[in-house]
């Protein structure tokens, strides 16, 4: 690509420019840069409220090693977000991307079944994510054991009793769990497949006929175009839902370590070491995520 | 001699592998798609049924979806005890204007970003992504010390300046929405404009803002959709605002409260039953307004993302 040459009058309207981003600006600088620095800066200190405003106590890496080194919920916590995050990703991305590809055919009703994929997106977010349980009752009223039933942190749609019934008698025990967890995790991973397949729908719809004029030419069969064409022409949108999926579950209040943090800091207490344990996570995050990208990015092909 | 031959062409066609496949796929496609929507949309009916339940169905066995007493009193009992109408005229104040402020703040960032080739444009750029991926609770503390030291805790100044900003939590999500949009318009709009004597705020201002409302749509319905469910800034910036996210984060301690003032009318036996009833019936009562929303707008929620969204 040759280099072009802005003139001057070119160079003055895109100064412009930053008086579109200006809002940004201003707004990073001081509700996301200076918070950033602070928190950083907390996280070495022990912080005190006091009347108008907070105290600090210098405690150097004092947080940091009572973090990584004695509490031991903080430790449980982050590998239980890590094992979180690498299950969901490695079931949301398959089955969002299959959802896909099977809401951008036509068919009838289309338009409402993709409304209805995409309705946990606006209903269970925030607060409301938290709020499907209460459903002990029902449970109970369905014939199941009120107990366990309060248990089901969703108290959703639960297959555990019918698969229990089917398998009790021939299958081993461990592999019946493994069945009732997956099928009682459906929910779960749905809701959190929303804006993928979004994404993959509009990445899909943008894939240029003719490349499957030429390929069907060519005499390929369905089984190579989706192989040829359809998914290395959607790579990249892999790669961009794999990095959201990994943030959303990373950063969602239903992870552990989030939970945990924000109990701290909404408690206001213990600012020091909520501090220091949000630091060290967004560390992990970090690597996790170049890691991701470094990987995947290597696989995704560019049409250009 | 026809029916025969209708018979074989029938024949042939039963015969052809193609076809089975396709009725298959559209088998199996059925199948999938009702299973996922009965999945998505269970929660919502059991808490629709449960809702219109009179506390006896909860206890009675027979009863499964449809209640034997059906009433309306628990929409009305719930109003009543977590201050609907108040709740809703607190969450969609708040919503309406984090909403219009995401949307023009995000807008304009998204356009400078898209038709502009400033110094360090792709380092600033970086800054947006960081703003996508650094998790809140990291500035939470000192986003909290700050407002309150500068008094600005228990109003709305808080949520005003961050949407103003363009830096709430998702705005990266939404300048990023915006700046797509903005790309795929062809450079030769501003070229027109520039020699009919446009600058570029006028070119702004008359000729892409018009064209753009569809997208600022987007972008203020997904902004207050996720402001009406949001509840870890709200809680701590403005404690004693009530939204209709806070009350469902404190339906509980609201129910312990209101069981131990009306213990005689509500039997110890029951409480269990009619908290259940009470919840069910608090949630659907902060989602309906959500549906209403969804199904009006539905296509700048969904198309709009898929049109001019993340891949243009």
């Amino acid at each position: 690509m040759a280099k072009e040459k802005t003139g001057r009058l070119e160079a003055c309207r895109n100064r412009s420019g930053y008086v579109f981003i200006t809002p940004f600006l201003v707004g990073f600088v001081f509700f996301m840069l200076i918070p950033i620095v602070q928190s950083f800066w907390f996280s070495f200190n022990d912080v005190h409220i006091v009347e108008n405003g907070y105290e600090l106590l210098a405690r150097e890496l004092e947080n940091y090693r009572y973090v990584v080194a004695v509490d031991t919920d903080y430790r449980q916590r982050l590998v239980e977000s890590f094992v979180m995050t690498f299950r969901d990703t490695l079931v949301v991305i398959p089955f969002s991307f299959f959802s896909a590809l099977i809401l951008s055919r036509r068919f009838h009703g289309r338009t409402l079944a993709r409304a209805i994929f995409f309705l946990p997106v606006i209903v269970s977010t925030g607060v409301l994510a938290n709020t499907d349980s209460g459903n002990a009752v029902m449970g109970m009223m369905m014939g199941r054991d009120p107990t366990t039933a309060s248990g089901d942190p969703l108290g959703t749609l639960s297959a555990s009793g019918l698969i229990e019934f089917l398998l009790a008698e021939s299958m081993p025990a461990e592999l019946i769990s493994f069945v009732t967890a997956a099928t009682d995790g459906i929910y779960d991973i749905i809701i959190k497949s929303g804006i993928q397949i979004i994404i993959f729908i509009s990445a899909l719809n943008s894939i240029s006929p003719s490349l499957y004029e030429a390929s069907n030419i060519e005499g390929a069969t369905a089984w190579e175009n989706f192989w040829k064409v359809t998914f290395p022409m959607c790579s990249p949108y892999i790669l961009l839902n794999t990095v959201y999926t990994v943030i959303d579950s990373f950063t969602n209040t239903s992870n552990p370590l989030i939970a945990r943090v924000r109990n701290e800091l909404m408690g206001l207490t213990n600012f020091g070491s909520a501090s220091a344990a949000a630091w060290l996570y967004f560390f992990a995050i970090f690597i996790v995520l170049g890691a991701v990208y470094a990987l995947i990015s290597r696989k995704v092909f560019y049409y250009e | 001699m026809n029916n025969a031959a209708a018979l074989r062409r029938q024949a042939r066609k039963l015969a052809n592998p193609n076809r089975w496949a396709k009725f298959l796929f559209s088998v199996f496609r059925l199948v999938f798609i009702c299973g996922i929507c009965f999945t998505i949309l269970y929660p919502l009916l059991t808490k629709l049924s449960m809702s219109f339940m009179d506390e006896t169905d909860l206890y009675d066995r027979t009863v499964k979806a449809i209640a034997k007493h059906f009433t309306p009193q628990n929409y009305l009992e719930t109003a009543r005890y977590i201050g609907y109408g108040e709740l809703l005229a607190n969450t969609i104040g708040l919503c309406t204007v984090v909403g219009l402020l995401q949307a023009v703040s995000c807008t304009l960032v998204g356009y400078g970003f898209a038709r502009f080739r400033f110094r360090f444009r792709g380092a600033l750029f970086l800054l947006v992504v960081l703003c996508m991926i650094m998790p809140t609770q990291v500035i939470l503390t000192p986003l909290y010390l700050n407002f309150k030291s500068l008094g600005m805790l228990g109003s709305f100044a808080p949520f005003v300046s961050l949407a103003a900003t363009a830096v709430a939590p998702r705005c990266g999500l939404y300048i990023f929405l915006a700046r797509q949009y903005f790309r795929g318009i062809p450079k030769e709009v501003d070229e027109a404009a520039s020699i009919d004597g446009a600058g570029a705020y006028k070119t702004f201002a008359r000729v892409m803002l018009p064209g753009a409302l569809p997208i600022m749509m987007t972008i203020f319905l997904f902004s207050f959709v996720w402001q009406w469910t949001e509840n870890t800034y709200t809680p701590l910036f403005y404690s004693s605002f009530n939204t209709i996210a806070q009350a469902l984060n404190n339906l509980d301690s609201t129910m312990a409260e209101m069981m131990q003032n009306t213990s005689a009318v509500v039997s110890m036996t029951s409480r269990v039953a009619y908290q259940s009833i009470i919840k069910a019936t608090a949630t659907l009562l902060a989602i309906f307004p959500l549906l209403i929303l969804y199904v009006i707008c539905q296509r700048f929620f969904t198309e709009s993302v898929e049109r001019s969204g993340i891949v243009g």
